[in-house]
């Protein structure tokens, strides 16, 4: 292959445990890195992400700017894999589903033990928190998911070399992990 | 009954099954997966998940195989591409329904539905997710209720009421927040349930699970392996029952027992043997301990059994052998019960052995043997199984929902499904009160009374029409009867006349009874109480030729071993009398001569004669009562053999650390006389010998010959000395049966007992 294959990864509403899955592959992320082009991760801060071919997307979608950026790399990748359990099933951060928003908000801002006079912050800059947490599928197509908090290092090697051999990763057996 | 065979096609195969059998049933016989999540072996079938559905040749809706009678000519068709959409798409429903976090989940890993996820290869939910908000219940001191994962398979409704007989949780609510629900609406805690956890195990989910050991399990399975859980078939050290288990064990740790599935019995443990064994708050010991200046101090195996031995010589040179006596535990396996026996009768010379619950068996025997004129060697009890078949019992001096619950639950299943009848004796309330058709509540110690009362009942009111008194017994039997009359019982017992007269009625009129006894009848130590159980049994024509439906409640998990493997100072291994044959076997076995019987008893044994005690206890927590803790006062020196500290231990000369029963491997005989295997779970705490090596060491120690020395040689030699035993060793498990001298219990020359005082 002339043109190395180009991967982007993104941080939704995730704990970020998925990419520190992803550090896990140590020496088999030289292979990977040799492979193909990595040309945009959270790391990075770029914040318009570039045309790829593969994109994983870590994290639920929660707030405006999760959606906007998941629309964003939807359009600008060829395929789309839903990295984690956040991103494929929604998981922990739809906890707060269970909640009214404005109860969320005041917990997390005002009520929190560690907060002596907080406030709710209320900015034209901020986004919005949607009403409902949901997974990616819920609002775009997905290619592929790989479910797991977070997906072993293995069940990861094997979705990027699938990946790289022109095909959608499905995980079975001890690499499909639902936690 | 022969059930006819039928010959169905599942997948283009010709399978064998049986008239009656389920689609299911059969597939599973043959090896042929099909999924399931409400199906559970030995519960009712409610088709609830529909997973299990198949196609049907000649008929386009899918059928659930669990609920579909296997009929002759069938044809089915287990695996489809459309089958598996279907299933895969009703999973999807089940977790979209609920909220399933399985990583925060206690039973990721070992999760129905979780695996059923993964052999679908589901990596995401199709259908909106409906976030219930479900209450979590955690009131019950074992078992918490997480109502958010429950897949509304309906199995823990289905076991608590078909197996356990409680039936305490039933639905409430309806859809999107229908919940399982104790006594309905009551929190677990608050509710009838009692504690058996059948519920935990056969849920699928993460919904029931025991609080106190939640992720214990989840421990070793970090990255890689679904479940990092090993599991060992075992035997429960709970009770005499004798339920079979699976030790889950994760990290070397005990984290989870549940009954075992393949052993075949109702599939059930209680509250003890599922939960308590597992949360045991006692100290444990590790080092041996010797008491110098009046303190328990710290000391080397060498140096504790080289004391042990010096005292105990001193003590034989002294007074002679039968100033030292052995009483076991009869929790500990077989092996160690055998040994212990040895060790005292051929290592020190005493007769003096016995288990802790020795006398009762005793007692039975002595009733027995009374009754039938002959040396009976043979079990001639009821068995377990027997339970399930009754139409009445009668509980006399028991509370099986304390002691034995799963005998517990076999009652309730009887009365609630086959309409069983149950009539209580005992002056106190049982956790079976409120299921007695009849209670009666003789005064203290006026059982026999009472017994022979509805036997006189029987003989003048004629209801035992087929009576098999023998004629030449009849007349001395029925005149020893006379003095029991309706007033003379009433006013001797305080039971109503009218009470005594329906309970004998309906223990004659009864097809299948079952007296059962306990702790109650025991404890008063007097083998006429069992004669005339016995003698009723046989008037009533209820006793065949070797066996009297009467079933003792015996203590503990080889309390039949201890008794069968000469841990009683009136028989040898094997249940055998001491005669010359058996004695000369045995000096010839042992290497040593063997000390004739004595009348040495656990409970009450003569602390002036007795100058050297050895208390195996193991891990049992023995009652200590104030008799007994006073003979062990006065008794000079003292040897407890414990897992854990008590206060048996503060009053010993010197204490030796031993394993428990997860750390170790044997077999126990159960109340049926059915070996059952003991397999180890963990490792025992470094340093801690087995109480085999230290038997061995002792008896090298007092002159015995070496041999004993591995597992293998002491089945070898228990299966020579008693060689009814033999099989079953050499099968890890199996039936006891004591031949003998043979002996009907119909002939027997039956006499009431007479239990009033002569005035
Ligand atoms: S019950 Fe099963 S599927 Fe549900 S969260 Fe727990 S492990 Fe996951
Ligand atoms: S623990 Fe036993 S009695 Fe209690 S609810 Fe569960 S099955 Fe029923
Ligand atoms: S609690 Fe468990 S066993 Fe009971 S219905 Fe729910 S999933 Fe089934
Ligand atoms: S009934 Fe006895 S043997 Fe069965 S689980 Fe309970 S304690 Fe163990
Ligand atoms: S197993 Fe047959 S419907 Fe659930």
């Amino acid at each position: 292959m002339s043109v190395k294959p180009k991967i982007a990864t993104v941080w939704l509403g995730g704990c970020s445990g998925c990419h520190m899955s992803l550090l896990d592959l140590d020496e088999r992320l030289i292979d990977i890195a040799k492979a193909v082009t990595i040309t945009a991760s959270p790391v990075t801060d770029i914040k318009e992400p570039p045309e790829v071919d593969v994109v994983l997307v870590e994290g639920a979608v929660c707030n405006t700017d999760n959606l906007h950026v998941l629309r964003k790399v939807r359009e600008r990748a060829k395929i789309l894999v839903a990295f984690g359990d956040c991103a494929c099933f929604g998981n922990i951060p739809t906890m707060r589903n269970f909640f009214p928003l404005e109860d969320v908000l005041q917990r997390g801002y005002v009520d929190t033990e560690s907060t002596a006079s907080g406030e709710v912050p209320r900015s034209e800059e901020l986004p919005e928190l949607l009403d409902k947490v949901q997974p990616l599928h819920a609002f775009v197509k997905v290619d592929a998911n790989l479910p797991g908090c977070p997906p072993s290092a293995d069940a990861i090697y094997f979705a990027l070399t699938e990946l790289l051999a022109g095909r959608l990763p499905a995980a079975s057996g001890e690499l499909l992990h639902y936690d | 009954m022969m059930m006819s065979d039928i010959t169905i096609t599942i997948d283009g195969r010709e399978v064998k099954g049986r008239k009656g059998q389920t689609v299911l049933e059969v597939c599973k016989e043959n090896g042929i997966y099909v999924p399931t999540l409400c199906h559970w072996p030995g519960l009712s079938n409610v088709g609830a998940c529909r997973l299990c559905v198949v196609e049907v040749e000649g008929s386009n809706k899918l059928g659930t195989s669990c609920t579909m009678p296997a009929t002759d000519g069938l044809k089915i068709r287990t695996e489809s591409e459309a089958l598996f959409a279907r299933r895969k798409m009703t999973l999807e429903l089940l977790f979209s329904e609920r909220n399933h976090y399985c990583p925060i989940c206690p039973e990721s890993g070992s999760c129905e539905l979780q695996d059923l996820g993964y052999r679908f290869g589901i990596d995401a939910i199709r259908y909106p997710y409906l976030f219930p908000s479900l209450p979590l219940d955690v009131s019950h001191p074992h078992i918490a209720m997480e109502h958010s994962r429950c897949v509304l398979c309906t199995r823990c409704v289905r076991v608590c009421s078909e197996r356990v007989g409680v039936g305490t949780l039933d639905f409430r609510e309806r859809g999107i927040a229908q919940m399982i629900s104790p006594d309905a609406g009551l929190p677990l805690g608050e509710s009838s349930c009692v504690s058996c956890g059948a519920c935990v195990q056969v849920c699928p989910t993460g919904t029931l699970f025991n609080k106190n050991t939640a992720y214990l399990e989840r421990a070793a399975t970090a990255g890689g392996a679904h479940s990092a859980m090993q599991k060992v078939s075992s035997t429960c050290a709970g009770c005499s029952v004798g339920c079979r288990t699976e030790v889950c064990v994760s990290n070397n740790r005990v984290v989870r027992i549940d009954a075992d599935m393949a052993a075949g019995d109702a599939g059930i443990l209680c509250e003890k043997g599922r939960f308590s064994l597992l949360q045991d708050r006692r100290r444990r010991l590790t080092r041996p301990l010797i008491r110098r200046s009046g303190r328990l101090e710290e000391t080397d195996w060498e140096t504790a059994l080289a004391h042990i031995a010096s005292r105990v010589s001193e003590v034989v040179a002294q007074h002679g052998a039968s100033a030292v006596a052995g009483i076991a535990s009869p929790a500990l396996p077989n092996e160690t019960l055998y040994l212990f026996q040895k060790l005292l009768r051929a290592g020190v010379g005493t007769p003096n052995v016995d288990a802790f619950d020795g006398r009762d068996l005793r007692v039975t025997r002595a009733a027995t043997e009374g009754l039938v004129g002959a040396h009976v060697r043979a079990k001639v009890e009821a068995r377990l199984s027997e339970l399930d078949e009754a139409d009445l019992y009668v509980v006399v001096g028991a509370d099986p929902t304390r002691t034995h619950p799963v005998v517990a639950a076999a009652i309730r299943r009887g009365v609630y499904q086959r309409r069983a009848q149950l009539i209580l004796i005992n002056p106190r309330k049982t956790g079976l009160t409120e299921l007695a058709d009849l209670t009666l509540q003789p005064r203290r110690g006026s059982d026999g009374v009472l017994l022979n009362g509805m036997m006189q009942a029987i003989v003048s009111d004629g209801v035992a029409e087929k009576t098999l008194v023998p004629t030449a017994g009849r007349g001395a039997f029925v005149s020893t009867l006379e003095r029991y009359t309706p007033f003379a019982v009433e006013m001797e017992t305080g039971v109503p006349r009218d009470d005594v007269l329906q309970a004998a009625r309906m223990y004659a009129r009864a097809k299948r009874p079952v007296i059962l006894y306990g702790r109650g009848i025991t404890r008063q130590s007097d083998p006429r109480l069992i004669a005339s159980m016995q003698s009723l049994t046989l008037l009533t024509g209820h006793a065949d030729a070797t066996h009297f439906p009467i079933l003792g409640l015996r203590r503990s998990a080889s309390s039949t071993g201890a008794f069968d493997l000469g841990v009683d100072p009136s028989r040898l291994p094997g249940r055998q009398r001491f005669t010359d044959e058996a004695m000369q076997r045995f000096e010839s076995a042992w290497g040593r001569p063997v000390p004739t019987p004595a009348e040495f008893n656990a409970n009450e044994f003569d602390a002036k004669a007795i100058r050297a005690l050895y208390l195996l206890a193991g891990d049992d927590d023995l009652p200590l009562g104030e008799e007994f803790a006073e003979r062990l006062m006065e008794t000079e020196f003292v040897v407890v053999h414990a897992s854990h500290a008590s206060s048996l231990t503060e009053m010993a000369d010197v204490v030796l650390p031993t394993l428990t029963w997860a750390e170790q491997s044997g077999t126990f005989t159960n109340i049926d006389g059915e070996v059952l295997p003991l397999r180890q779970a963990v490792p025992g705490p470094a340093g801690v010998w087995s109480a085999p090596e230290v038997l061995g060491a002792l008896g090298s120690a007092l002159g015995l010959e070496a041999g004993c020395k591995t597992p293998e040689a002491i089945t070898e030699e228990i299966a020579a000395l008693v060689p009814e035993y033999a099989a079953a060793l050499a099968e890890g498990e199996g039936l006891v049966r004591f031949g003998g001298e043979a002996f009907d219990v119909r002939r027997a020359d039956l006499r009431a007992p007479d239990y009033f005082r002569e005035v």
